[in-house]
Order: C-alpha cells, then structure tokens, then sequence
C-alpha cells in the first residue's frame, strides 16, 4: 500500500516489484502478484486491465484509508467494550445546539467581565 | 419427604455440596454490585470522590475475584462421575477470569491500534505540548478527539478535527487537562477497574462512572490552575459540538457528553462542592462496609458447612 500511495496511479505488478527492490525489499513476482490481488479482494485495491497487463490503484488516499481505521478501532472499542457508552451516545442528544450556544455565551460574557 | 428434609436437603446442595461454590460465583458479586451502584450515587463529582468512588468501583470485582479462588477447587476425583461432579465447578470460574483477562488483552490490544495509526506531534500541537513533557501523537482523524490511552506509557492522542476545532489557547488547556490524567495514571487505574468489572460485570457499573466523573474534576482543576477555567471551558464546547464523537470506554477522552453539563457549570459557576455530604458519607461507607463483608464469604460458608456436617 506505501508504495502505491506513494505513486499516485495505477501500477502493474512489476512496477511495485521494482519500487520494492529499489527500497532494497526483492520479492517474486508471483508473491507480489499474490498481495496485490489479495489487497483487491478486501476493496483496498481497485484492479484494471490494459491488455495483457493488469494495473493497480488505491481506493482511498492514505489519510482516507487511516482515518477509516481511526472509525474502526473506536467502533469496535464502543461495540465491545463498556455500557458507559450507551449512556455517552443517549446524553449525546441531550448536548445540543442549544445548550453549547448558551454556554458559549455565558463564556464570552465572563470574558468581557474580567477585560472589563 | 417432609419439608424439614427438603430443607435440608435444599441447604447440603447450597452449601456442601460438590456445587456449593456455582451459585455465589454469580449471586455474590452481582450482590457486591448492587451495593456498589446504590451507593455510588452518593460519590460526589469532584476530586473527593475518586477514592471512595475507586474502592466502589473495586468491591464487586474483588469480591468476584476471591469467590472465583474459593471455587477453584478440584477436590478428589476418583471415578468419571467424580470428574463432572466435581470440577465442573472450578470450570465455570476459570472460564469467569479467562473472559476478563482475555476481554483487557482485546481492549488493550485495541488501544495499541491507536498507536500504529498515530504519527509524533509536529507543528503546532508539538511546540504547545513540549514544556508539557508529555508523549503526543497526533490521529488522522476529522471527529474531534482528545484523549489519553496506554497503560504502561500513558499518551495523549490528539486528532486533526480536535487541532481543527480548538485555538491555541484552548489546545493548551486541553492538553494541561489530559496532562492531568497522564501523571495521575488514571489510565492504568481504569485499566485495573476495566478488569475487575468484567469479573463481576453486574448492575450499572455506577461507581466506575462515579470514578471517571471524579478524576475529571481533578484533571479539570489541575487544567485550570495552569490554563484558565474560561481556555478550557471554551475547549469543551469545541469537543462536544455533534459530530465531535469521542472515543469509548477504554480511553479517557477529554470530553463526554455525560459528564459535559456539570463540568461547564463548575468552570464556569462557583466551581462545585468539594466533598459528599453527611449523609452521603454515611452511605458510601455502609456500601463499602457492606460490600467488604461479602469478602467474608468463604469463612461463612465454612462454617456454614460444619453446621450442616453434623446434620446430614
């Protein structure tokens, strides 16, 4: 994946190969071939032909692609872990516009108390 | 069979028999927890409460913890029949700690996650934080999350909505407040109540949330001693707006929506009262009265069983 973001267009299987033994990690072609499909199987490769050749891009930008996992990790933290978080998300609604509107307010307010 | 013998009967398989320890594996702390939840209610929210509230949070764990030990025994097997009879006990109680030692593995694994997906402050949020000395990692991340997480090198995580959202003034109190948190290894001492709720992972869990709500208030005081209540009071209401969703249990963000409310009245009233009531002293210290009795459970059920020893 560091390679093809690195890239920013569609490569073939050698031209990762290549990017991989200039950074002094040689891999087969087979192997590279392997990961690259393997990769477009979960969707985080997007896989086109161009007559005999087959090109690989990414699907999301590398900071997409991280704060996806971002979302992930505090989806699966909320899911799994701690019913504190139904009482976070039920008092979620209870903070609205509101409320924060009135709050900024009165922090302005004593603001202008201790200028003034 | 009169009902003296189905009494006594009844109390030879409650209390001396090969099952005498499956029961309590579930009644005791579920016990524990009710005592712990209604008297948590009394742990007021300010730094005064993290003590009581602690030991609160710790009693229904503890107490599953020693009915767990006391339900590890294998006795003597001699026969198949003897097998089931008498280790299906220890069975259920080994599989009561597995689960909580295999769900703080899987929390903490996922809070490692953070630190793959975080890169080393720069910038802005690096020159606020260095005369912080604290470890910070920025998250790329558009929600709006401050928090700190890691148990042996506590870190405070920072997102690119969070540095979006706060001005340099109000990064500065919320990184004073997480700051807070870091030195008072609160994330270690949730990690520990973390594991001992799931041991007995009864009731509410009031007084784990009493808990958090107080050392919010002594992150929140120290924050403001350094930063200004009005900096950290603004920072607040950045984090909360919606969208600003914060990160789960595990961690501990710099704002919940559950406790926003009266964190805001007490930065900007008259700060909030220091410490419980009479009356509220008197019933956190009944519930942890209380619930420690239950600790003495293997000592009653001993003598429980020698009572019987001599009837049946």
């Amino acid at each position: 994946m560091e390679v093809i973001w690195k890239h920013a267009r569609a490569l073939s299987v050698g031209d990762v190969q290549a990017a991989l033994r200039d950074q002094g990690r040689p891999l087969s072609d087979s192997a590279v071939r392997a990961v690259l499909n393997n990769l477009a199987g979960k969707g985080r490769l997007a896989k086109t032909r161009q007559g005999k050749a087959t090109y690989f891009q990414a699907t999301a930008t590398r900071g997409a692609f991280d704060a996806g996992v971002v979302a992930t990790i505090v989806g699966s933290l909320k899911r799994n872990f701690g019913s504190e978080v139904i009482a976070e998300l039920v008092d979620q609604l209870a903070v609205d516009e509101e409320t924060l509107a009135e709050f900024e307010r009165r922090i302005a307010q004593r603001r202008s108390e201790l200028e003034s | 069979m009169t009902w003296h013998e189905i009494g006594l009967d009844a109390a030879y398989l409650a209390f001396k028999s090969p099952f005498r320890n499956i029961w309590p594996l579930a009644a005791l702390p579920a016990l524990a927890s009710l005592i712990s939840d209604h008297a948590a209610r009394s742990a007021p929210r300010a730094p005064a409460g993290s003590t009581p509230a602690a030991a609160l949070a710790a009693l229904p764990g503890i107490v599953g913890l020693v009915v767990i030990l006391n339900a590890i025994d294998l006795g003597k097997v001699v026969t198949w029949h003897g097998v089931v009879f008498h280790w299906l006990t220890p069975l259920i109680a080994t599989a009561f700690a597995l689960h909580a030692i295999a769900r703080a593995l899987r929390r903490q694994s996922q809070i490692a996650e953070f630190f793959a997906v975080g890169s080393p402050a720069q910038g802005r949020l690096a020159s606020i934080a260095a005369p912080l000395d604290i470890r910070v990692r920025e998250i790329p991340s558009e929600a709006a999350d401050c928090f700190v997480a890691g148990v042996l090198r506590p870190t405070v995580f920072v997102s690119r909505g969070a540095l979006a959202r706060l001005d340099d003034a109000q990064l500065s109190a919320a990184l004073h407040h997480e700051r807070a948190h870091v030195r008072g290894r609160d994330t270690m001492a949730l990690a520990v109540l973390a594991f001992l709720r799931d041991l007995a992972p009864w009731g509410r869990g009031a007084a784990l949330d009493a808990f958090r709500a107080a050392r919010e208030a002594v992150a929140d005081r120290a924050a403001v001693r350094s930063a200004g209540s009005l900096n950290l009071a603004g920072a607040l209401v950045a984090l909360a707006r919606p969208g600003a969703a914060g990160p789960a249990a595990a961690v501990l963000p710099m704002a919940r929506a559950d406790t926003f409310r009266w964190r805001m009245e007490a930065l900007l009233g008259d700060g909030g009262s220091d410490g419980p009531s009479g009356g509220e002293r008197i019933r956190l210290a009944a519930g942890l009265v209380l619930g420690s009795a239950l600790l003495a459970w293997p000592l009653v059920q001993f003598q429980l069983m020698e009572m019987l020893c001599g009837v049946h």
